[in-house]
Parts: C-alpha cells; sequence; structure tokens
C-alpha cells in the first residue's frame, strides 16, 4: 500500500468549522499508522488526541479536509506564530 | 488485567417483574388472560434474549482477555515510557497554573457537583454510578492532556486548555440493557432540570467500532466548572475496562506504527462483541427550553 494520508480539522471551544484551531494528519502505511499534529514549533508531531476523541472524549472534534485545505491550517499557524513572535 | 464487576442491581429486572405479572392470571377474563399470556411469553422471550446476550458477553470477555495476554506477549511491556505527554513537558508556570486549576476543580466537584450526582442516582434504583470513587482525575493526568492540547493547539495558554478539559470531575451512569434508553433519557432531563448546562452536543458512540457508549460533558451554571457524564451498559463499561491497556499503548508516542494497528484492531474486536440496546445509537438531547421554542 503507498501511504496514504487523512487530514482533520481540529475544532474545540475556541475555535470553529471555518477557523480550526489546529490540524492533525493520520498516515497509513505497510507497516500501520500514525497520527501527526502541526505543533507550535512548527513541526508535526506524534499526537494521541485523534484515537482520543475515538475513544469518546469530547474535548475536541475532527473533521476530514482535503490537503489543500489543512495547507491553509498550516500556514495560518505558521503566520499567526511569526505574529506571535 | 482487571474488570471492575457490577452488583446484582445491573441484572436485568425483568424476571422479578414476570413473576407478579403471572400470579394475576386466574382471575382474568379471557381475551385478558390471552393478552396476559402473550406479555408473559413476550417477557419469556426477553429473559432468554438478555440472558443469552449477558452470557455470550460473559464467553466474550474471557476470549478477548486471552486476546490482550497474546498482544502483550507479541508486544513486549513498555513501562518504562507510559507517560505519553510528561506532565512536567509543561513549563513551571504552566504547571502551578494547572495545579491551581486542580484544586478549584476539586473543592466545586466535591461541594456541589458530586452532591448533585448523587441526588440524581438516588432517584432511580435501575442503575448507578460506577467507579465514582474515581470521579477526580489526577493533576498529573489533567497535566497530560493539556501538554497534549497545548501541542497540537497553537497559541493555546495552559489556562485555555485546563478551563477546556472535559472531564476532571466524571462520572459514569450504569444500566442494564433494557432500561438504557429509557434511563439515558430521563437522566439527562434530570441533569438539566438540575441547572446544569450541556456544554457541546451529546456524544453518541454506539455506532462507532472503537467505542461503545454516550459521553458528554456539563457546565455549572454558577462556577462554569466543566465535569463529564458517561453514560454505559454494563458491557460497555467492561469493554472501556478491557481496552484501557491497550488505550494506554496507542497514547504513548513510542508504540510502533505496526502495533497502533494491531491496537486499534484489538479495540474493534471488544466493541463488536458489546450488545447494542435497541434504540441507543438514536439517542440526542436537546434542552427543553430549546425544545418548546
Amino acid at each position: 500500500m503507498a501511504e496514504e494520508i487523512t487530514y482533520y480539522a481540529l475544532v474545540d471551544d475556541y475555535s470553529s468549522r471555518e477557523k480550526p484551531g489546529g490540524v492533525v494528519r493520520r498516515i497509513r502505511r505497510d507497516q500501520g499508522h500514525q497520527d501527526e499534529a502541526f505543533s507550535g514549533d512548527l513541526t508535526w508531531k506524534r499526537t494521541w488526541l485523534l484515537h482520543s476523541a475515538e475513544r469518546g472524549d469530547t474535548m475536541n472534534d475532527f473533521y476530514p479536509i482535503t490537503e489543500d485545505e489543512a495547507m491553509e491550517i498550516v500556514d495560518r499557524i505558521r503566520r499567526e506564530s511569526r505574529e506571535r513572535g | 488485567m482487571g474488570i471492575e464487576r457490577l452488583d446484582e442491581a445491573d441484572a436485568p429486572v425483568v424476571s422479578r417483574e414476570r413473576a407478579s405479572d403471572t400470579d394475576g392470571d386466574q382471575a382474568l377474563a379471557p381475551e385478558t388472560r390471552d393478552r396476559a399470556t402473550y406479555h408473559a411469553e413476550y417477557r419469556a422471550t426477553v429473559d432468554a434474549e438478555y440472558a443469552a446476550t449477558r452470557d455470550s458477553w460473559d464467553a466474550a470477555v474471557l476470549e478477548l482477555r486471552s486476546t490482550w495476554e497474546a498482544h502483550e506477549a507479541r508486544w513486549p511491556s513498555q513501562k518504562d515510557s507510559a507517560s505519553p505527554h510528561r506532565p512536567d513537558t509543561l513549563d513551571l508556570e504552566a504547571s502551578a497554573e494547572v495545579d491551581r486549576g486542580c484544586g478549584r476543580i476539586r473543592e466545586v466537584g466535591e461541594n456541589v457537583i458530586t452532591p448533585a450526582m448523587r441526588a440524581i442516582e438516588a432517584e432511580d434504583s435501575d442503575r448507578h454510578l460506577i467507579g465514582i470513587e474515581h470521579r477526580l482525575k489526577g493533576a498529573e493526568r489533567i497535566k497530560e492532556k493539556v501538554a497534549a492540547e497545548i501541542e497540537a493547539r497553537p497559541g493555546l495558554s495552559a489556562d485555555q486548555a485546563l478551563a477546556s478539559v472535559p472531564d476532571g470531575i466524571r462520572f459514569t451512569f450504569c444500566y442494564s440493557d433494557e432500561h438504557y434508553v429509557g434511563g439515558v433519557t430521563t437522566d439527562l432531563e434530570r441533569l438539566g432540570a438540575l441547572g446544569f448546562k450541556m456544554a457541546k452536543q451529546l456524544k453518541n458512540s454506539w455506532d462507532s467500532d472503537q467505542y461503545k457508549g454516550i459521553n458528554t460533558q456539563w457546565l455549572e451554571p454558577e462556577t462554569g466548572q466543566r465535569f463529564e457524564v458517561q453514560f454505559h451498559t454494563r458491557a460497555s463499561f467492561e469493554a472501556k475496562q478491557l481496552s484501557h491497556a491497550a488505550y494506554e499503548r496507542i497514547r504513548n508516542p513510542r508504540t510502533s506504527a505496526a502495533e497502533l494497528d494491531e491496537l486499534e484492531d484489538f479495540q474493534r474486536q471488544v466493541c463488536a462483541k458489546i450488545p447494542i440496546p435497541p434504540g441507543s445509537p438514536q439517542i440526542t438531547y436537546a434542552p427543553r427550553k430549546d425544545r418548546d421554542g
């Protein structure tokens, strides 16, 4: 199986479907899968939040999005990070 | 792996009712007697079905425990790396903020929310709060959650992350399968009637292949303190306990991608064995004022 990536918008109390608070990707390969969030230090890091939501946790909602939509969130996070200094 | 056993109060009460229903058959008119006979037969069928369901779940638990033991043998223990987001990844200021927040959670939880939940529990003997001794999440676990949230939510402060943690105080109602739908619906109304506000749409996971049950988060109106109420059957609660070790491994960043797939498969196997109370996937909740316009 070739690498298959599904992106999810992370929506919490401080964000919305229109302006998600973060982005998570699930990468599936022959060897298994792994979830990563685009983090505050502007790199992708392992996260368990998507699994947590799949197990009933109500803190965040995750919505599947396209790669383009995911990259828009990534760009916004980069921009906001620069603005925060 | 230990599973918290429930007491006999969780057994279906159909059998207790059945005895009194059939006692009066002799005095009934023929038409009524036919109806009574039908009811008795129906109840006997229901009894048998629930007994079979109980038995099949209990048998499944034994099989699933063996499956988990095989998994542990195949993937040796990771005791050295149990914590997925170590609390010390928070800086000192954030850690102190979370500690103060935990103090507030404890105070509101013990003085306001727990007594209210006990009062709701006392209104119906068909179900009970289970695992109430674990209602307060430990500070270290809350810090793990805050740390994970901050990492995935750039720009979020520790204070904001802590305020949105839904399960710093958590309760679980456990119902028999046949009382599940009616019991949950009534208890949701009771929570609303006490003034608690549902903070987020109810999360109904009865259709999920990774978890079965209903999770809700509520706000205590005076303090704005969030708390969680879960609604389970005996099997869905036991399943959650049974797969908890798998979930801990899923949270561990050192767990390999290959093992992750197997852990998900295990959770799927556990969920597939849980009897689904009829109508449970359709349970929703809207506060009375929203329904009444």
